[in-house]
């Protein structure tokens, strides 16, 4: 499936909703929902429909979660944590900072490798859409539509 | 249609100016409420998030957009509840919405879906005609995450069918949803939650602003992280390289170094070569408002002049060095 947008989005051709959605792409979303398990499938539909529990958040549940979270961005290979470092050098508190860390952490359901990975992503796409310059800051209106600055060109 | 291009120039206006000093297009730019987190909850207490679909009509803006879209989903980060409970969004169909599987593949792969430390709950696409479908399915096929793909709802209908689809999921949407399909205009005041959620935003960047206000002074000694003006100083030269002070710095050094190399080569005394760093760095302090900073731990510390002076001295006779002109 993720092939699909990798070619679609480096296509120059504009492509019609009409002639993008073959059968192979309606098979493979079939074979996604038919590769969950009962249990999976029924946890996303209770989600859905609003009848899942949430996750007790007890402090000592929390505190191992955040260090096994920390222990997963350790072991994350060096291209995917490149925008990662740089946000923890630019502002060290980062890399002890429990409430970011909890972020992470409900957004994965407490998973704290998919977290770890999560962590990572966020620094590499604020850093494609608003630079190293606000790598760190927080997003406000004022940068929404301030021109790019990019240092290394790629932007 | 209110422009994408419309959103995005008032931008810049909103937080220094008042929603009444806008301008009428502006205004109704902003009260089309086109991508926004809604102030109310459904049955579970998550927040809800609208989205109208033309929005994915964005042609050459789309970088402008993935970024109206980051700061508008940003707002789900400042609040705890919304962190845990996760945020329903509604994508609803607008009156003349053309993308092709073309546009939503680029909208989608450019904003990051899967990148923000939000929870998406679901995403409860809303069309009035059967034939818009195929788009709906489009956008569930092209979201880059199979959890992502896994929380799609399409609701085909009209608005009364839609909303009774939506209260089952425990969504009351209705005063959107019948009034999705009329064209915003300057008369449009009946959208209260919507000036409420810009001023939300507004406080929270101000209060943002206020608690980090001492750090980025230009005359802080202690920092947090460095402004982009200043200048990182130490062995980290993959991030001092890009860095635009640090940029600044570079070029300065460049333009002057060649009266740094005639004052060595006429024999000048001392001084004069140390005018010429003195001047640099009082072009930096008072132009560029740069301090050249060093970290210690956990923080970033202003170094002083002396030391700023070295160093910029020890980049003069380097980049002298390395032009063949040794200092």
């Amino acid at each position: 499936m993720s092939s699909l947008i990798r070619d679609i989005s480096a296509s120059q051709t504009v492509v019609s909703n009409d002639d993008f959605l073959g059968a192979n792409a309606v098979a493979d979303l079939t074979a996604e929902m038919n590769a969950l398990t009962f249990t999976q499938r029924q946890a996303i539909e209770d989600d859905i429909h609003g009848v899942a529990d949430l996750i007790e958040e007890t402090p000592e549940f929390v505190t191992k979660k955040i260090a096994e979270m920390q222990a997963s961005l350790a072991i994350l290979d060096s291209v995917q944590r490149q925008a990662l470092d740089r946000a923890f050098f630019l502002r060290p508190t980062l890399s002890e900072d429990r409430g970011f860390h909890l972020m992470c952490l409900r957004a994965r359901q407490f998973r704290p490798y998919d977290a770890a990975v999560l962590m990572a992503k966020y620094f590499k796409a604020k850093r494609d859409l608003f630079g190293d310059d606000l790598l760190v800051h927080r997003i406000t209106w004022n940068d929404v539509s301030m021109p790019l600055v990019c240092g290394d060109g790629e932007c | 249609m209110v422009s994408v291009e419309g959103h995005l120039t008032h931008c810049t206006l909103l937080t220094f100016h008042p929603f009444s000093q806008l301008t009428a297009q502006e205004q109704a730019a902003y009260r089309s409420g086109a991508y926004r987190l809604l102030p109310k909850r459904d049955r579970k207490g998550r927040s809800l998030g609208l989205i109208r679909l033309y929005l994915l009509d964005v042609g050459g803006k789309m970088q402008s957009f993935a970024r109206y879209l980051w700061y508008v989903r940003s707002g789900v980060l400042d609040d705890p509840d919304m962190q845990r409970n996760g945020v329903v969004w509604v994508l609803l169909d607008g009156e003349d919405w053309v993308s092709s599987a073309f546009q939503i593949a680029s909208v989608l792969k450019m904003c990051h879906l899967d990148a923000m430390p939000i929870r998406d709950i679901c995403r409860h696409c809303v069309v009035n005609s059967a034939s818009k479908e195929m788009a709906v399915q489009n956008i569930r096929c092209l979201m880059p995450t199979k959890e992502l793909r896994m929380r799609v709802r399409t609701h085909v209908g009209s608005s009364m069918e839609v909303d009774y689809a939506l209260r089952t999921f425990g969504i009351d949407v209705s005063s959107i949803l019948f009034g999705h399909s009329k064209k915003p205009t300057n008369d449009d005041d009946d959208d209260e939650s919507l000036e409420a959620d810009i001023r939300e935003r507004q406080r929270l960047d101000d209060e943002w602003r206020e608690s980090e206000a001492p750090y980025p002074e230009p005359t802080s000694l202690i920092a947090l992280f460095p402004n982009p003006q200043d200048i990182i100083m130490g062995r980290n030269k993959v991030v001092a390289k890009t860095w635009t002070g640090n940029v600044t710095f570079r070029k300065l050094i460049d333009d002057n170094v060649h009266r740094y190399v005639e004052a060595q080569r006429t024999g000048a005394a001392r001084p004069s070569k140390t005018l010429i760093a003195v001047e640099i760095l009082y072009i930096l302090q008072k132009e560029h408002h740069a301090r050249f900073l060093t970290r210690e731990e956990t923080r970033w510390i202003a170094v002083d002049d002396a030391e700023a002076r070295k160093k910029i001295t020890q980049a003069m006779r380097g980049l002298a060095r390395e032009r063949g002109t040794p200092c």
